[in-house]
């Protein structure tokens, strides 16, 4: 992977002259996430989003990440992560695992994280980093360069905590669907609302920008149930391709 | 997907060949999309939702899948 660019323009995604392949809604989809990276968010300014996005670009590279990958235990080796750094080690450190070794997270690491992170900041910072990470691998395997980072723009986060938000069997708060009112009401268009578009309910807008990239990406969520729905690729093909990343990953759900 | 550029390009020659460039953009797409999709997942802690529990039985246990270190975060009914 190569080194993080920052400061470019997400008018102009260079698709490596492949341009006119990539479908409309997926340009538009990935200029959107950039641009969302770029945003002040709720917990953490626009400069911060954008060095969580960076850390985890550089994480795909990290030589500890790779030692740690490849040891029994990733607690057992030491050291530094891949630099330099803006942001404090211990968020460094979260956004590098999340990265590179999400199958070996735990119920007990995250308590650990959460010692000195704030679960809000904790859950928008797996939105970043992972979003990210989603556009990398798109750059990776249709063979381009990744996108470059956006550059960040100014405001202050919003510190909107959703009253909705409560323990509802995940590590984090999340809200159920009937207790997404008030400006949380368009989170879910009703319907089958998957545990994984929940799981970062805590912050709003990261399930807003989560459902757009899987919307574009994937299917809409809405139509997640109905197996007559698909692309170019039949519905079978998008779930072999879905269920082989999954199994490399190692992830359950 | 590894680290090698040769076996990548030629796979995504092979692919292309296959399913078409626009079924090549949708595979491309599902990485990127599954790639968030596994990471969040984990990060958080969800469990499986209880309709795709119930209905994956099998092909969780063909597939060995309780192997999986996030396989805790979704306990036994019951």
């Amino acid at each position: 992977m190569r080194e993080s660019r920052t400061g470019g323009d997400t008018d102009e995604i260079d698709y490596g002259g492949a341009r006119g392949q990539v479908r409309e809604d997926l340009v538009a989809a990935q200029h959107s996430l950039l641009d969302h990276i770029a945003a002040p968010g709720t917990w953490w300014s626009g400069e911060e989003r954008v060095a969580i996005a960076s850390e985890s670009r550089r994480a795909a590279g990290c030589a500890l990440c790779r030692e740690r990958k490849a040891s029994l235990s990733p607690g057992a080796v030491a050291g530094r992560h891949d630099g330099p750094h803006t942001l404090p080690e211990n968020v460094v450190d979260v956004v590098h695992r999340i990265r590179t070794d999400p199958a070996r997270l735990s119920r007990s690491w995250f308590d650990g994280v959460i010692a000195g992170v704030d679960v809000g900041h904790y859950v928008e910072l797996v939105g970043v980093s992972t979003l990210l990470a989603g556009l990398d691998y798109f750059a990776r395997a249709f063979g381009i360069a990744p996108f470059p980072l956006p550059a960040p723009r100014s405001g202050a986060p919003s510190r909107h905590r959703p009253a909705g938000a409560k323990p509802e069997g995940a590590w984090v708060p999340m809200i159920a669907p009937e207790d997404a009112v008030g400006p949380e009401a368009d989170l879910y268009n009703g319907g089958f609302v998957p545990n994984i578009m929940r799981a970062l309910s805590l912050v709003p807008d990261e399930v807003r920008a989560l459902r757009r990239t899987s919307g574009a990406h994937y299917v809409p969520v809405e139509q997640i149930p109905d197996p007559t729905v698909h692309r170019a690729l039949t519905r079978p093909q998008m779930e072999l391709v879905a269920a082989r990343v999954s199994a490399i990953n190692e992830c359950f759900y | 997907m590894g680290n090698d550029d040769a076996v990548l390009a030629r796979e995504r020659r092979a692919l292309r060949t296959v399913v078409s460039s626009e079924g090549f953009v949708d595979a491309c797409a599902l990485i990127a999309a599954f790639n968030v999709v596994d990471r969040v997942a984990d990060a958080t802690g969800i469990p499986l939702d209880p309709m795709l529990y119930a209905g994956s039985g099998d092909v969780r246990e063909e597939l060995g899948l309780a192997r999986f270190g996030s396989s805790a975060n979704t306990p036994e009914p019951g």
